[in-house]
């Protein structure tokens, strides 16, 4: 009988691609079939969309019903097609006057009265909607807010079937969302947590502080209860806020993973995640049969915190090595790959030994030497020479704590870690993908961190005294950069270079 | 079999006396399905009736009441 056109979207890593939904509708045996590659999910909107419809008030066909998702080739998965479908059978079948699916894309998934639920990557097919130059796209009320991050499109929310059908057929106006990108943004940073809170640990919040000015990674030893785990959850107070485009590249991927919370577009804050020692690697670094981001890629442009690092499976921690050092992962599939952003900050925290009182005054270690072996290598020599920093936070007792004062504020902080990162970016404004210390890669190191005679010399000594592989000298020079870039200083001196090595063979008087 | 408008309609008539054992469209099972969309394949062939609606109805009679469910199985 007819035949209906619409647009849709579907995704693929953080991608999304155009998917074009035809429906055709002719006499005969009344069947419903879907073809064009679709997963279950795909395939059950049809009991979805036959009560939408019906509760909707409008007549489901009793004909023989085709729908086609072009291109055929293509996975497609989720419910995010019941909206498209209801609509070109809804056109098919008379309903929707012809021609006024035309130029217009449509997502949502459909419960059975009727109304329209959101579904995830609404931001990367509204980014795909513009490229494909296209200017329209109806869809969930709570996915409003995130699609209208991008510019130059008109964002249509809609609450049920029947509000689409009646806007689609001019019986009603629904005024497109506009989002004010500068205004949603500014709103936005507070934290309840501060670094004043933490009383005392001086040496770890001048570390984390490094940390935070270079983006280096680092990880805090010491004993339960020092305070490892506060710190590493004030670590986001003292780092600089996004800017937009990062902003939107983070939520581009909670946006695929489905993490937006309802009704919120840009994601200002930088994410902090710290997945539980039980994880899997597949869900650390992404994956699956239909590839999603892992924790790595949802920890984007902001802090990864693994707790008790030496309980994660080995395995787990072995595949973020390569994601640590180029700020991608490929994930691939026998049917599928995808490729995921993972540029993180490493926090990881660990105890002395498996009791956790290794060498703590007024406690006694209960661990065997084997013990405390085994657990240490746990974490293998790759790993541990790619954390820049390794830190001891100590226990701190009763008195000391009523005697230590609150030190600075997390706004003073990063106020002084702001500067030092607009030093490093005035330095690495030529290279590609270079926004601080921690990312300067073998090739340009001896052009951007040249240390003082005096500095290197040090360096150098302490490099064969302490067996430090090439990779650990240059770890610990770019420490040195963002200790001088903290202090405005534009050579790095023995003073620089010597707090630098600290952080670096701090953890050698564990050694057993 | 009845004309309802563009229609054809195969209508399986279903009776019980007592609702003991289910109620008569109840008794209407997937082998029965089957069997009236073959034998309705098999009737648009021979008619040439290839585009033309069909659909499947139901008429439950309990006792002497008795309902017609419209599209019962379709899709």
């Amino acid at each position: 009988m007819t035949i209906s056109i619409g647009r849709s979207f579907s995704l693929a890593g953080i991608d999304a691609h155009p998917v074009t939904v035809e429906v055709d509708i002719r006499r005969g045996l009344p069947s419903y079939t879907t073809v064009g590659l679709a997963d279950k999910a795909v395939k059950e909107s049809k009991n979805r969309i036959n009560a939408a419809v019906k509760n909707s008030g409008y007549e489901f066909p009793v004909k023989r019903i085709t729908v086609n998702l072009a291109p055929a080739s293509v996975k497609k998965e989720g419910s995010s097609f019941d909206f498209p479908i209801a609509l070109g059978i809804l056109q098919s079948s008379g309903t929707i006057k012809p021609g006024r699916l035309d130029g217009i894309a449509s997502v949502g998934e459909l419960s059975l009265d009727g109304n329209l639920r959101r579904v995830r990557g609404v931001l990367p097919m509204a980014r795909c909607l513009k490229e494909s130059g296209l200017k329209k796209i109806l869809l969930p009320e709570e996915n409003g807010k995130e699609a209208a991050v991008v510019e130059g499109i008109d964002v249509i929310p809609v609450d049920n079937l029947k509000t689409a059908v009646d806007y689609l057929n001019g019986d009603k106006s629904i005024e497109p969302f506009k989002l004010d990108l500068q205004q949603e943004f500014r709103h936005s940073c507070s934290y309840r947590e501060d670094f004043s809170d933490i009383k005392g640990q001086y040496m770890a919040k001048r570390a984390m502080e490094i940390a935070a000015a270079g983006g280096h990674n680092i990880l805090m030893t010491g004993p339960p209860g020092a305070g490892k785990t506060m710190l590493a959850r004030r670590l986001l107070t003292i780092l600089p806020s996004l800017s937009i485009r990062e902003a939107i590249q983070v939520t581009i991927i909670q946006s695929v993973a489905g993490k937006v919370s309802p009704g919120s577009s840009l994601v200002s804050r930088r994410p902090f995640r710290s997945p539980h020692h039980t994880v899997s690697d597949i869900a650390l670094v992404g994956g699956g049969s239909n590839p999603r981001p892992g924790e790595i890629s949802l920890a984007h442009r902001g802090v990864l915190f693994l707790d008790e690092f030496p309980e994660f499976k080995r395995q787990a921690i072995e595949v973020i090595r390569q994601p640590m050092e180029d700020g991608t992962i490929t994930v691939s599939r026998a049917a599928d790959s995808a490729t995921y952003p993972a540029s993180f900050m490493l926090v990881a925290a660990m105890n002395p030994c498996p009791c956790g009182y290794f060498a703590v005054s007024g406690r006694e270690c209960t661990c065997t030497a084997v013990e405390i072996k085994k657990y240490r290598s746990k974490i293998s020599g790759p790993v541990m020479d790619r954390i820049d920093m390794h830190i001891y936070v100590p226990a701190l007792g009763k008195k000391d704590i009523d005697s230590l004062d609150r030190g600075e504020t997390s706004n003073i902080i990063r106020k002084r870690v702001i500067e030092a990162r607009n030093i490093q970016r005035e330095r690495y404004f030529r290279e590609e993908n270079i926004f601080a210390n921690a990312e300067v890669d073998g090739k340009v190191i001896d052009k951007y961190c040249r240390p003082s005679k005096t500095a290197s010399g040090l360096l150098i000594d302490s490099m064969e005294k302490y067996g430090l592989s090439v990779r650990a000298y240059n770890k610990t020079l770019k420490i040195a950069r963002t200790i001088a870039d903290i202090e405005n200083s534009e050579e790095i001196t023995e003073q620089h270079a010597a707090e630098a090595l600290q952080y670096r063979i701090g953890d050698r008087q564990w050694d057993l | 079999m009845a004309r309802d408008g563009e229609y054809i309609c195969f209508i399986e008539v279903k009776y019980r006396s007592s609702d003991s054992h289910g109620s008569p469209a109840e008794a209407v099972s997937d082998l029965k399905i089957e069997k009236l969309q073959e034998l309705a394949r098999f009737y648009i062939s021979s008619k040439n009736l290839n585009n033309t609606d069909i659909r499947f109805d139901v008429v439950s009679v309990m006792r002497d009441r008795i309902s017609l469910i419209k599209n019962a199985f379709g899709i």
